[in-house]
């Protein structure tokens, strides 16, 4: 099939501009893994309600979306540590004191169930809230189109969109590797005992974790708003992707989920162009069941299974 | 051994003869009540096929509708195209079912927990995609209406009431044959792995045989409950192996309490008339769904079969 240079060079800019967001929503979602040991289903509606608070904002205050979301993202984030305290918590100490591969696989159950309950839940919240209807948050930012060489233009709230997901990809890595908050966070993903035992607060840990992760997927639905239609049901085709990105990457690797979603982003755009639109998810999917055929610990390596 | 077991079949099949002989006068009660009668059937049929593979071996599955759609659509092609009867139809509807299952079981046998989820909800949407884009063969997202009842011989299953019977006794039949297979050999054996697999190997369990034969037998039995939905409703779309729709039945297994049996079919009917008294209140319906299924998953996750035997000893006692 010949596919023409300009179409490919524009889903290969579209590819990976979406790999952004997707990289943004599966580091949020493989940090709760890594240092929470948690499947957090629910993980596509904080995506979802991040969205629907920056188009509440943007109506009520006026304003942009892209300098709401953030707002949106903050408040979305405290949610996460409220649900945290009192949903997760108790089922964590449950969890430490569990022993035996039967009451693993009896908490994990525990908590998938549990955040697809919520995920349940909150979808028909937004739906009550905001009702069934697509819409689209209004930004100054969508009329703008940036022509690039080569014939290509893109609207400036897609390229505004990727750079607000870089520079939180970005800010979000040197926070971990450099910040005493970010090392605690790193050692209780590897160790929560023995991290435990040199005095870090792991319960405060797992507050700041849920805080970043759920804050990083509203902020995503935030920027995403202004370039596709908002609805109740959107962070559930997200969360798919998202954990595709996660095991793609290696369960709780960030780096390798940030490649990956760079990786998933493309192969979708490519995809698209090779099979068909409509065949685009089947790509993700695809990609998935490969890695864990051939390096199931995903593409830089994670946590055994 | 064998003794054991035909005591343990005699016990069963006298709480079965209960069941069936309070459960006959039912459509006596009018059509809407038959039909959700018969619709807590189909689901418990499904739901309680997903608790060989949850509650017995751990293994988690999120795409279990995908099972139950190839079923239903295998059926209706196969007697809407090639005119072959729907009994034979429902029953080949759960053999195709049953290969996508051992195709499935096969690369997921090293995985657990978030991997198995993963990799079922992705095997869900890859089979509602193929239903919503094959449509020269399903007719795509509007469904294939006008399926043909199921042949009664001189009962007409088009009534709900003939239908009633028919599904009771298949049913039964269905929970029946999965109550021998938990209390047999190996069921035990699916327990040990559930339990320990590590163990389980060292004594020289054929882990993998038996992880692979769980999802051939649980996957059975979804098609073939998907198949007898498909000639009941007699219309069909790809709505039916949607996530929501896995979800829900998942739901059904674990909030009626797995690795029982029986519990998923208390969440079959729970939830069924939950959804039926909550119709009114349409928008909150998934909101009580929901807060129902945090509520038992933090507070009692043995479900609802945990709670009724908990609240049975406090009555003894």
């Amino acid at each position: 099939m010949a596919v023409q240079p300009t179409l490919f060079m524009e889903q290969t800019v579209l590819g990976l501009m979406m790999g952004g967001i997707y990289a943004a929503v599966g580091v949020g979602l493989t940090m709760i893994f890594g240092v929470m040991k948690l499947s957090n289903f629910a993980h596509g509606e904080f995506y979802m309600i991040g969205a629907f608070l920056t188009y509440t904002l943007v109506t009520a205050l006026g304003g942009d979306p892209y300098l709401l979301a953030p707002v949106s993202a903050i408040a979305v984030g405290l949610v996460g540590i409220a649900l945290n305290k009192i949903v997760f918590l108790s089922l964590y100490k449950e969890l430490r004191e569990a022993k035996g591969a039967a009451a693993f696989f009896f908490q994990d159950l525990r908590f998938i169930m549990l955040t697809i309950g919520l995920s349940i839940l909150f979808v028909d919240l937004a739906l009550v809230l905001w009702g069934p209807i697509p819409i689209a948050i209004p930004s100054a930012f969508t009329s703008y189109v940036v022509k690039l060489p080569g014939g290509l233009s893109f609207s400036l709230a897609r390229i505004m969109a990727f750079i607000v997901a870089m520079v939180s990809l970005v800010v979000l890595y040197t926070f971990l590797m450099t910040t005493k908050t970010g090392k605690a966070i790193r050692a209780t993903s590897q160790n929560p005992s023995a991290a435990a035992l040199v005095g870090i607060n792991t319960y405060k840990i797992y507050d700041i974790t849920m805080f970043i992760s759920t804050s990083l997927a509203a902020l995503s639905g935030g920027i995403l708003g202004p370039i596709y239609n908002i609805y109740p049901t959107m962070g559930l085709d997200v969360v798919a992707k998202a954990f595709v990105v996660v095991i793609t990457g290696g369960m709780g690797n960030i780096v390798g989920s940030m490649l990956a979603g760079f990786l998933i982003g493309l192969a979708e755009g490519w995809g698209g162009l090779i099979f068909g639109t409509e065949y685009r998810q089947v790509v993700a999917f695809l990609i998935m069941i490969l890695v864990l055929w051939f390096r199931p610990q995903g593409i830089l390596g994670g946590r055994r299974r | 051994m064998l003794g054991i077991t035909r005591d343990l079949a005699l016990r069963s099949a006298k709480y079965y003869a209960l069941a069936f002989t309070l459960l006959l006068p039912l459509p006596l009660a009018g059509d809407y009540i038959t039909h959700l009668a018969i619709m807590i059937m189909l689901y418990s049929i499904t739901a309680a096929s997903l608790d060989i593979l949850v509650g017995y071996t751990g293994r988690l599955s999120l795409g279990h509708a995908a099972f139950y759609a190839i079923g239903a659509y295998t059926s209706t092609l196969l007697s809407m195209n090639l005119g072959i009867s729907p009994w034979v139809g429902i029953l080949v509807g759960g053999v195709l079912a049953s290969i996508f299952g051992l195709i499935l079981g096969i690369p997921s046998l090293k995985l657990r927990g978030p991997y198995l989820a993963i990799s079922t909800l992705g095997f869900g949407v890859i089979v509602q995609l193929m239903l919503i884009n094959l449509d020269w063969l399903t007719r795509g997202p509007i469904g294939i209406p006008g399926i043909p009842p199921l042949p009664g011989g001189p009962l007409d299953l088009r009534s709900k009431s003939s239908f009633y019977y028919v599904a009771l006794v298949l049913t039964l039949a269905t929970v029946y044959v999965l109550h021998m297979i938990s209390r047999s050999r190996v069921g035990k054996i699916l327990m040990s792995i559930r339990e320990d697999e590590e163990a389980a190997l060292s004594v020289g369990v054929n882990v993998p045989l038996f992880k692979v034969l769980a999802f051939i037998i649980s996957t059975f039995f979804a098609g073939f409950s998907g198949g007898l939905y498909a000639h009941y409703i007699r219309y069909i779309s790809p709505a039916m192996s949607a996530l929501s729709e896995s979800i829900g039945i998942l739901s059904m297994t674990i909030i009626g309490g797995f690795g029982t049996l029986v519990g998923p079919l208390m969440g079959a009917a729970v939830l069924t008339i939950l959804q039926e008294v909550l119709r009114p209140y349409l928008e909150y319906r998934y909101l009580i769904y929901g807060a129902l299924i945090v509520l038992v998953m933090k507070f009692f996750p043995s479900g609802i079969y945990g709670l009724v035997q908990f609240l049975v000893r406090k009555v003894r006692a």
